[in-house]
């Protein structure tokens, strides 16, 4: 990279006042969109270093190299970061505009991947007290709702629980009532 | 065979001080002054190495005076009179002092509102109360230049005669024989740049608006990377004699020391580098 300046209304040829060699083709679009975006503009950094020396511009770049592979590492770290909240999958319960909710949402994004209302808090809590206890297999019923959408994942939650419910009955474990899976603890 | 010398080009010069009585003219103002900054009028020179890009009206004016020169094959630098304004803070005393450096010249401030000073400047011929010649004459005298910067400070805010006093400094017809009464000598001030601030264009007589145009300075951009920044820094380094090559003599270490991106006006910011500088050459001798 070389950075040449030629005055204004000058019939001279543009002169090299510094030029420097780099690793990679991106550390030399990192400079260049460094200068370009920032508010050291091409000028400026021919003032400096036509007044301060090659050293400080040298220096400079040095730094606008260094901020680009910090940021380099940041946007890695962040990719981790993401894929990892990507496997934490939370439950949540709560009432919004007069609507009893369930959610599952992963940690990576802001919005819920699958969503329910309900009228009432009982119907939304009986689904609740079946589903506390299916955190292993949230990944696998979101992948579901990507399939069957939000709707086929509801009425197959729904199904299990019921049956769950029957099972339990069965086993003479049911709380009773409009919650009847409220003291079960899974499996 | 003799030898012939090298060729050295040179350099204009004119004599500023006369005196009707035959008498030698003190300060030497009698002698052959330099009229400078002929070697910087091209592209490459003045206009590229001002570093006012960020006030463009000024920059104009000083291409245009740098190619009236060139045109009129004056070999020295000239640009007449402005009439300078923009909010206080703005940068004017700053564009002149880097107007002078980059062309070579001394640079002046002549204020007006100071007693003394204005006295001088109003009286002219009368007899003053003045100690001592003009800081014009003496900042001509001691640098032996003929057209230096002068910087002129409250036009706006001075009576009548001193501004009456001043147009007789300025105006072309009378500039070439005004009267240094204390020296008793006719000083020609016609090679003289005058930069005359102003803050209320309407307290400035109207014969000085019609000899010299108003050029604005806008407000000055925030931050430490930016032109202006760069040309305070390189005029407070020049200030407190700091050369290339001195350890403080850096840009980054002089933006790390300012600490935080605010000033206020120019001269705030001034003032800040060289607190920057003071205390990184402190820092330094501590550290040796």
């Amino acid at each position: 990279m070389q950075l040449l300046v030629s005055a204004t209304g000058s019939q001279a040829a543009p002169q090299a006042i510094w030029s420097r060699t780099f690793q990679c083709t991106e550390e030399v679009a990192a400079v260049v969109d460094s200068i370009a975006n920032q508010q050291l503009g091409l000028a400026l950094l021919g003032h400096l270093t036509l007044n301060f020396g090659v050293a400080e511009t040298d220096q400079i770049v040095d730094e606008m190299i260094s901020e680009y592979h910090k940021k380099l590492e940041a946007d890695k770290m962040a990719a981790a970061e993401d894929a990892k909240n990507y496997l934490i999958i939370d439950l949540l319960r709560f009432e919004k505009y007069k609507l009893h909710c369930l959610e599952l949402q992963r940690k990576s994004r802001e919005d819920p991947d699958w969503f329910i209302r309900f009228g009432r808090a009982a119907e939304r809590d009986r689904l609740y007290d079946w589903l506390r206890w299916q955190k292993p297999r949230f990944g696998e019923f979101l992948d579901y709702a990507e399939k069957f959408g939000r709707e086929g994942l509801s009425k197959r939650l729904i199904a299990e629980m019921f049956e769950t419910e029957r099972r339990v009955k069965k086993e003479g474990q049911s709380a009773g009532g409009s919650r009847p899976l409220r003291m079960w603890r899974g499996v | 065979m003799n030898e012939l010398s090298l060729f050295a080009p040179a350099v204009p010069a004119m004599i500023v001080g006369h005196r009707s009585d035959g008498i030698t003219p003190a300060l030497g103002l009698g002698e052959p002054f330099a009229l400078l900054g002929g070697d910087r009028l091209g592209p490459t020179g003045i206009r590229f190495h001002l570093m006012h890009e960020h006030q463009p009206e000024f920059w104009n004016w000083v291409a245009t005076a740098c190619d009236c020169n060139l045109a009129n094959e004056q070999p020295w630098f000239c640009g007449k009179a402005i009439l300078l304004g923009g909010k206080r803070g703005a940068g004017r005393t700053h564009a002149a002092r880097s107007l002078a450096h980059v062309a070579g010249v001394p640079h002046a401030i002549l204020n007006l509102t100071d007693p003394l000073i204005g006295s001088s400047v109003a009286a002219s011929a009368m007899i003053t109360d003045q100690l001592w010649a003009l800081p014009t004459t003496i900042a001509m005298a001691a640098a032996r230049c003929a057209n230096p910067v002068v910087t002129v400070i409250g036009i706006d805010r001075v009576s009548e005669n001193v501004r009456a006093g001043l147009v007789t400094m300025i105006d072309p017809a009378t500039a070439c024989f005004w009267s240094e009464d204390r020296l008793g000598v006719d000083i020609d001030l016609s090679q003289i740049t005058w930069m005359i601030q102003f803050d209320d264009l309407k307290n400035v007589p109207s014969t000085l608006r019609k000899m010299a145009p108003v050029v604005m300075l806008n407000d000055p951009p925030q931050g430490h990377q930016s032109a202006f920044v760069i040309s305070i820094m390189l005029e407070a380094l020049r200030d407190c004699k700091i050369e290339r090559g001195h350890p403080v003599y850096s840009v980054r270490r002089i933006a790390f020391a300012l600490k935080d991106g605010g000033y206020n006006g120019c001269l705030g910011l001034y003032n800040k580098v060289v607190d920057a500088i003071r205390e990184l050459e402190s820092e330094d001798m501590y550290s040796s």
